[in-house]
Parts: structure tokens; sequence; C-alpha cells
């Protein structure tokens, strides 16, 4: 992960290049259109370049589109000059695009062969589900990937005993590639460190010219290493663990006591649970195999398949969403589980498990075993313990969670093709199954349109049947409302004044009165509609992130005007204690800010002041505005500094932010960020998610205690002093937070501190229970 | 005639303004050793490079020597810069190399006295950047501590300045969007200096770790151990008591700097309120508060 490694990969590439013709049966083709620039050492491949005319190529008959599109330069953006939303190679930059089942031949020298299959491309491909499936005479594989910007490794065997490689490629949508290389059993270290790894890296990390602006914003850990044991050392790893919510770089050092552990925890039925444990490998590993054994106490059993095992990503990441030209090394992405992911020598390799505690489970200490073995190395076993407690965890109704969202529904609306559309019907599921299960039950949303024809008042061209998707599959899965609804207010001020509204609205001017009439009536069409529907409450959401010049302030208050005249309730995401806004006040009915600001007392009393307007809060410090890193802060935002602030919901941008490259955060405008997708469309976490689902459940402990006080309370008697004793030690947590606009890095409780709090809320619960009380 | 008149004035100015004003040598006071970055001098003032703003040496509010910088903003939402006339007034002072060298030091102190023709201040009434390598910013601090017609006091770590290596320059600003359009503010500065002991002090203990889960095998604490040198290591000893009862003590070597230590814990502690106290020599920490609370894995919690 560092420069260093790379530098020496990729000159080693350079060098192997040169000398290719030494490697008698390694046989290496770009594939793409006869004017774009072809990596050193590879045969160039294009739509013309048929077989057998040639030593190797296509069909005469194949339909090919070949696609060409080199990313090696900064783009212009409004921000200034941008990273492109991948930086490509000669190899990537070009390929062929194919809906047809297509065949390559090459002529080899007779043998068996791997075959590495490049497969993606450098164009822009919204909406579209490229599914596949490579085939050789004696193996096969199928490819799955959505969108341009990126690519994959694929690799099978082909057998050429006849001194052909044969290789079919057969779309169920369509089939983007870009290079094929061919090498017998001798080749093969060569060709993957050589040629592969350094493509690889340069994908994930930066072009060799553009690495030397970047400079690595991180500082090596300075910790004395604690003692390590000779049977660590002989079997070549240790394990240790840290508190999930704890960052582990690749270099973190252990705390001695908490080398080879025992995991513990403890949780409610339906609640989801994270363990963790952490291997410093002495020595590289090929792979290494986590066995988790079911969880048993004397009278029942935690099922083994209930305990999901993932492994944390290192990704490059900036420090902040759209800072250039720094860069760190954090860990980000909980990866579905590969026993086949080697293991670096000297970095830790973190394992995260998520027990999900059935509903039927019951209360006790359930114990079992984590069995980790390396490839070529001695086992170890890591007890488990899990106490299982008897309470069901209450949610508070008159809090939300909700959280913006790119819904796979506007793709699958967009999709050309069956394959795509059945692919994004099946990602919105598995995305709102997703969202459910780390308590957010609520996504901001949008109507778009064109604005109204002339003469043709009140007639917009909405989709109102994609809303009505939308709405029935939230319906489904309970979500919570009101709907923040973004419209088309940029488009309605475009019409009158030809011009874009700009970031932030910096450069707006007053739009003659037309503009907030024909906004009224698209609200008026949106509400007439949503009554006939029987949709739910919108909150309009016409402009992101205003800004307070005086003419953008005026601007605004026509706009919300518009809205309201409009009969449509209003959204703003602008800070109220911020006094530019103050002409707003009359037209907003929810205010959503980043910290939690105005405080709590002062919002308290303008919500008794004002009836109808609310606080909403959308935390990006801890969503998508970071290095990916303030996971305790993220806790603490949505559990105990929630329940502090007197704020209604929260609603951060953003669940899943795929910027070009979705695993390349360097790359693009700004930084991708948030939840990734696994190839067959369903989310893959980060850390920061899974510690959003960790506050939510201190809130529902918390929510679930003051109910337990309120019934306590008013069945009097010794119900009523079981009451005040709760009450008395929630008071005393409440006086506990430190509290702040903004819950990151600084100030916050340890992260094994928030575990304390809330379990002396559960002491609290179990007591009122013990009493009687339900 | 005019413009003679203002050409020398120019000029002077522009002297003045590229002028680094001679760097001070660091003084001893006691245990510390402090170098002024800024002590409020005509020639100080002039190092500094406004914004929409006006910096001026004055002796209407000064914490040491005669004089302090005063930063003067007339707050216009209609003025400024072209994009942005609802702006950040500012004022930025660039250091020459003799003062970059920030993490030889422990703390960046200085104090700021606010005035205003408002009754109150906003939530955030001025912010602190520090600019690192290159320039860059590297550190923002809202001063939200300010109140108007007192001095207020900041003393930041430099051990939580990572990027300050080396420190370039500094700046205060304000965002005219927390403020109205015609507001009248005035800041002045002084003390505005680094300062590190010159002989090992356990000046500051952070306790970061208040409660703690019945069981647990130790307690997280960092100690902030100042005036050591680079190896140079302090034995701590560390003592847990409830009433006049030792509940566990041991022994830290530590080194400057902030760091985390993991203090051991005895199997069985039984829960309740502690008292965590470190002692070197004859210097003692005050006492922390620990609350230890009942185990959730105890067997008779089943």
């Amino acid at each position: 992960m560092r420069n260093r490694t790379l530098t020496v990969l990729i000159v080693g590439a350079l060098l192997l290049t040169l000398c290719q013709m030494a490697m008698a049966k390694v046989y290496l083709f770009d594939l793409g259109t006869d004017k774009s620039a072809v990596q050193n050492g590879f045969a160039q491949i294009t739509p013309q370049t048929l077989y057998p005319a040639n030593p190797a190529g296509f069909a005469a008959d194949t339909k090919l589109q070949a696609r060409d599109q080199a990313y090696t330069q900064y783009e212009e953006s409004s921000r200034g000059k941008v990273p492109p939303p991948m930086w490509t190679t000669p190899l990537t930059q070009d390929g062929f695009i194919g809906a047809e089942p297509a065949e390559f031949v090459a002529k080899v020298e007779p043998g068996t062969y791997h075959v590495w299959v490049l497969c993606g491309t450098s164009t822009v491909q919204r909406s579209q589900v490229f599914d596949f499936e490579i085939k050789s005479p004696s193996a096969s594989r199928a490819v799955q990937f959505e969108n341009g910007h990126q690519f994959r490794d694929i690799y099978l065997d082909a057998d050429a005993a006849n001194g052909e490689v044969r290789l079919q490629f057969t779309p169920r949508s369509l089939f983007a590639i870009a290079a094929i290389g061919l090498w017998q059993d001798a080749d093969g270290s060569k060709v993957q460190q050589e040629i592969i790894a350094p493509q690889k890296q340069l994908r994930e990390f930066l072009p060799i010219e553009e690495q030397k602006k970047w400079t690595l914003d991180q500082r090596p850990d300075a910790t004395p290493w604690p003692a390590i044991s000779e049977t660590d050392t002989k079997r070549g790893y240790l394990v240790h663990t840290r508190h999930w919510a704890e960052v582990v770089y690749p270099d973190t050092v252990p705390i001695p006591q908490e080398i080879n552990p025992g995991l513990r925890a403890f949780a409610t039925p339906g609640e989801f649970e994270p363990l963790n444990f952490i291997v410093w490998p002495l020595r590289a590993f090929k792979g290494a195999i986590v066995r988790v054994s079911d969880l048993k106490t004397a009278n029942g059993v935690i099922p083994a398949k209930q305990i999901e095992i993932r492994r944390v990503r290192y990704m490059y990441a900036k420090p902040n969403y759209s800072l250039l030209h720094q860069y760190r090394v954090v860990p980000d992405v909980l990866m579905p589980y590969d026993p086949n992911e080697p293991l670096p020598e000297k970095q830790n390799a973190r394992y995260w498990l998520t027990v999900r505690i059935p509903e039927t489970a019951k209360p006790g200490m359930y114990r079992g075993t984590i069995t980790f073995t390396p490839a070529g190395s001695t086992p170890q076993d890591i007890p488990v313990l899990l106490r299982v407690l008897p309470i069901k965890l209450q949610e508070d109704p008159s809090k939300l969670y909700g959280i913006y969202y790119r819904d796979p529904l506007d793709d699958w609306s967009r999709a050309k093709d069956d394959v795509s559309k059945e692919f994004y019907l099946r990602k919105s599921e598995t995305e709102m199954q997703d969202l459910i299960a780390h308590g957010t039950r609520n996504v901001v949303t949008s109507l778009g349109t064109s604005p109204e024809k002339p003469g043709e008042p009140g007639v917009f061209a909405f989709n109102f049947d994609l809303m009505q998707t939308k709405i029935d599959r939230w319906r489904k899965y309970n979500c919570k409302f009101p709907l923040v609804v973004g419209i088309s207010a940029g488009a309605v001020y475009k019409k009158y004044t030809g011009d874009d509204l700009g970031s932030h609205i910096g450069n707006v001017k007053l739009p003659p009165p037309e503009y907030a009439e024909e906004l009224s009536r698209m609200v008026k069409a949106i509400e007439t509609e949503r009554v006939k529907r029987g949709w739910p409450d919108f909150l309009y959401y016409p402009i992101d992130e205003p800004s307070s010049k005086p003419d953008a302030v005026a601007f605004m208050v026509e706009t919300l005007k518009g809205v309201r005249n409009g009969g449509g309730r209003t959204y703003v995401t602008a800070d109220p204690t911020n006094e530019g806004f103050a002409p707003m006040k009359p037209y907003v009915d929810v205010w959503c800010t980043q910290p939690f600001l105005p405080w709590r007392d002062e919002l308290l009393a303008d919500k008794k002041a004002h009836p109808g307007v609310d606080y909403w809060c959308y935390p990006n410090h801890v969503s998508g505005e970071n290095d990916h890193t303030p996971v305790n802060g993220a806790r603490m935002t949505y559990g105990f500094g929630f329940w502090r602030s007197g704020f209604t919901a929260l609603i951060p941008w953003i669940y899943r932010a795929d910027v070009g490259d979705p695993w390349n955060y360097l790359s693009g405008s700004m930084s991708d960020f948030m939840n990734r997708t696994e190839d067959n469309g369903r989310p893959i976490p980060v850390a920061i998610w899974e510690a959003y689902r960790e506050g939510y459940d201190d809130y529902r402990y918390i929510y679930t205690l003051e109910r337990k006080i309120a019934d306590a309370k008013a069945r009097g008697g010794k119900w009523a002093r079981g009451a005040a004793d709760a009450e008395k030690q929630l008071k005393w947590i409440w006086d506990q937070i430190r509290v702040q606009p903004k819950y990151k890095y600084d100030n916050l409780w340890e992260p094994r501190e928030i575990d304390v709090y809330r379990w002396l809320v559960a002491e609290q619960i179990l007591k009122l229970q013990a009493l009687g009380v339900k | 005639m005019q413009r003679m008149f203002w050409l020398p004035l120019a000029l002077l100015t522009t002297a003045l303004a590229w002028a680094q004003p001679p760097v001070r040598e660091p003084v001893k006071e006691g245990p510390l050793e402090r170098l002024v970055l800024d002590d409020g001098t005509d020639t100080e003032a002039a190092a500094w490079q406004p914004a929409e703003a006006v910096v001026t040496v004055d002796k209407k509010h000064v914490l040491k020597g005669d004089t302090a910088l005063r930063l003067h903003i007339d707050v216009n939402w209609e003025t400024g810069e072209k994009n942005y006339p609802v702006g950040w007034p500012r004022m930025l002072r660039t250091f020459p190399e003799p003062l970059q060298a920030w993490q030889r030091y422990e703390f960046f102190e200085f104090s700021i006295f606010a005035e205003s023709s408002r009754s109150s201040l906003p939530a955030e009434p001025l912010g602190l950047i520090l600019k690192g390598k290159d320039g860059k910013s590297v550190y923002t601090r809202p001063l939200t501590e300010l109140q108007l017609g007192k001095w207020t006091d900041y003393r930041i770590a430099i051990a939580d300045l990572p990027g300050c290596d080396p420190c370039t320059g500094i700046q205060f600003y304000i965002s005219e969007s927390n403020y109205k359009h015609g507001d009248k503010l005035d800041f002045w500065f002084d003390n505005m200096s680094l300062i590190r002991f010159t002989q090992p002090v356990m000046a500051e203990t952070a306790m970061p770790e208040y409660a703690v889960l019945g069981g647990s095998r130790y307690l997280i604490t960092t100690l902030h151990l100042l005036g050591m040198k680079p190896d140079e290591k302090m034995e701590l000893v560390w003592e847990l008591s409830s009433g006049k009862h030792t509940a566990s003590t041991g022994r830290v070597n530590a080194t400057g700097g902030k760091r985390r230590y993991y203090l051991p814990l005895p199997n069985r502690l039984a829960p309740g309120a502690y008292e965590l106290k470190f002692k070197c020599g004859d210097q003692q920490s005050p006492p922390y508060r620990v609350m230890l609370s009942s185990s959730p894995w105890q067997e008779d919690a089943k």
C-alpha cells in the first residue's frame, strides 16, 4: 500500500514489457480502436483484426463496438480542476462492447493455457449492467458488474492442444472487454507480478506521474511493540483485537492485554452485534480460513449461519471528500469473507463478524469458538462469549432515521435491457433490506420534470408511476414519513433567466415573478397527485445548501413562497443560527443542519413558539465529508448525541456515492463514499455504516428505558421507586455526555466507554423488568 | 500633487507589509521557555496581511506589554471579493523559517479580547486556521469560547497539531454570514507565543476513560508529559483506590508527548467509584474519577 512498493512494481512491469520476447509462451492482446494507444508489450486487436487472417482476432461477422475514452488529464469543473472519473492506461482506455456472442481465437504453441480477461470499460455506461459468460473449451466464468469506469480481472484455463485458444463471449445483456492474456504455468507468477498486479495497482491508486503530486498524510504508529511469544513467532502470526469502533490501520500496534483475546458482547433478540479480531502476520500468507461455531447456552443455540464474516479493506482516501494531493490509507470497506485473500506480511488484517441474534433467542450466556487457520500454519481458537439479554428494544416513534439515497429504481427506470432492469430491481430490494436492518426508515427522493411548455400551464412531465413504485417499496418495508422530495427549481429558473443556478446558488439573481408562479403550479400538480394516490406527506426540497448571500436569500424567499403557495411544506438545508437566513424563517417548515445547532434549549423553545417548524440534522462530518474514519463519532452522533440534541431526524448524505470508479476514492471530482456494492448488486457495508446501527441501538436502549420508567411511574408504589432509581441513573448518563455540535473525533467517550453506558441503561431496564414492569 | 502625496505612503506601506519583524529569542519564564510569535508591535502588525479588515497596534486592551494587535472588521455584505460579498474578512501572518518549527514546542498560546456593536457574539464568532507545508490549511478551530468584553485565553497542545510540521502561517477570520450587515467588530490579540517546559513535568494528565465495564483487563489513559527529551522516559507510579483502600497500583515508563497507556486491572475488582492518581517524585496528578460498572458477563448475571 505504499508508494515505494508500487513504484517497484511499475518499474518491474516496464522491464518485463521490454523483455516480452524472451517469454515465448505469453500472449498479450490490447483490444480497442485502431487509433488508441497500445500497451507496451501487447499486440493490438481492433474490430478489423480478424482471425484466421491474423495470428489472433475475432471472426469476420462478429459485431463489436470499439470504444475509446482516455482519462489522463485533470478536468474542468465548477470547483476548478479535478481528477478524471478514473485514470486510464493504454490497456484500459479502450476495448470492445458486444451485445451478441463473439469468439476470440489466438494461434499459440500447443499446450494448456491460463487466461486473463480484463473486463470493463472506461466509457460512461449509466444504468447498464454487463452480464456475460466467458467460455473456453475447458472452463467458463460468469461475469457481472454495473456501469463504466471500472474493471475486473477474470481468470480461467484454456486447452489449446491443437494450437488455438478459443474464447467465447456470450452476453446476457452486454459484454465489455479490454485485454486478454494467455500464458503457461512457468510464466504464471511473472505475469501476475509484472503485468496484472501493476495494472490493478494503477486502477486502485494513481498513475506514476500523478503520484508525485500526492503526499501520504499519515504518521506511522510509534507505539512500542509488545513482546511477541515464541508460539506466535513460530507459527508466523499473532491475533489481537480492539473495540470495533477503534480505527485499526495497517500498522496499528496491538494492546498487550488484547493479544490472544476472547471476544465478548451483549445484545438483545433481533439485534445485530459486531465482534472482531485482528491478525498481525509475521510473514505473508496466501489466505486464511475463518470458521465460526454455533453459539450455545444450556437451552439455546445461535447457529453459526447467523454470524456474518467480513474482512476490512484498506482504501486510499483523501483527508476530506474534495481535498486533493493528500491521501491516507484507511480501513473502510467490510468486504465479504474470501478464504483466498492473501494476508500481507506485517499489515493488520481485521476480520469483522456481525452476529444477528434471532428474535426467538432465549436469554443466557452463549459460548462458541472462532477458528482462524492461515494457509500453511497452525490454527488459533478464539473463544466467544455472548450474553443475550431478555429485553425487547423499542424504537422512539417521534424520531426519524433517514438518509440521502441514490435509488436503484431510478436506474431500473432508465435501463435499456431486461437483465439490467432485473439487476436494479434486485439491488433496490437488497439495499432496502440493508437500510431497514440498520434502522434507517426514510430516504431522500426527487420528482424531476422539465418546465411547462408555452400555453400549457400546470402541465408537467413527472414520472408518477416511478414514484408509485418507490413508495410501494418503502411501504412494503414500513418506512416512516414525511418524504423529502427534490423538485426541479433549477430548470424553472433557467427557463426564466437563461442561467444555471450554479453551486449553492452563489450567483443567483432574482427571477421574474413567473418563476415562483410556475413553481407553485409544479408543487400543486404534485400535491394533487399525492392526495389522489394516497401517498404520504412530502417536504419540498427545491434547493440544496443555499448560500447566505443577500441575493441568494432573496431568491430562496421567493422559491419557498412559491412552494408554499402550491400547497407544499418546505425543507431547507441551511443553518438557522446563521443570521443571513433570517428572512427565510417564515417560510421554512423543516431546517436541516449539519451540526446539532441550535442548541437543545433554543431549539425546543423555537419549536414551542412556532408549531409545525422542525429541526433535522444531516451529519456529513460522519458520513460523506471526512477520511472515512470517524467511526466512534458516527456512533455517538446516532445514539447518545442524538438523544441529547433535541433534533427530530438524522438524515446524512449519503448511503452510497459512486464517483467514477467506485473502488478508487482518489479519482473523480470528489471522493466515493459510504457503502459499496458487490458485483451481484448486494450492498457491502463500511465501518461507519455499522456504527450508525450501533448508535441507533444505543438510542433504542435509552428509549426502552424511558418507556419502562414512564410505565413504572404510572403504576406508583415500588414501581415508582424503581422508576426514580432508573431515572436518576439515566440523568447521570445524560450529564456525562460531552455535548458538541459535531461528534467526530475530539473529546468523545472512548469507543468501549459507550458500551458501558449502554450496559448501565440495560441494567436499569432489567431491574424494572424484575419488578414486573412490562 | 495628490498623487505625489500617496506615492511615498504606498511605498512605505508596501515596505512594511513585506518586512518581517525581527525574530525574538526564546525567553525563560520559570520552568517554561517562551517564544513570542507576535507582541503587538508596529512592525509585527505590518507583517499581517489583512483582507476586508484592518490590523493595527492598539493600547485599549492589553494583556502583556504596552500594546496589542487589533483586528477591526466592518461587516459588509455588499463589498469584498466579487464572488463572495458575504465573505471571510481575515488576517494572515506567514512565518519566517525560524518561527516555523512548532514541533519543538508543547503549546501554542494566545489571548483574545472581543468588542462589538452587537449585544452578543454568534455561536462561531471567530476562526483560527494554521498553515502547514506549502501554506496548506492543516488545522481549523472555531473560537466559540470568545465573549464580549473579556479576555479569553487559549492554550492548544502542539501534540494535537501533527500537520503543523512546519507551521508556516496563522490566520484569524470571521464568516460574515454569521453576522449582520453593518456589524462592527474589534478583536485584540496578545500573548501569541509558543511555550515548552524545560524540565520533565507531569503538567497535564488527560483521562479519557471514565466509565469501565466490570471485568475489563485494563484502563485506558492518555498521558501528556512535558519538558522531556526525545528518548527520555519518566517512571510514573499509578494508584487506583476506593476510599482508603488501594485497589491496584503499578508503574508506567512514559515518554514525552501525548500517548495512550493501558494500565492493567486486577481480575476481581468490585463495581463502584474509584480514584486514579499518578505520582512521579514529588509531583502528583490530581485524582481522576473512574466508575467501574458490573460485568455483563458475570456467571451470576445469567
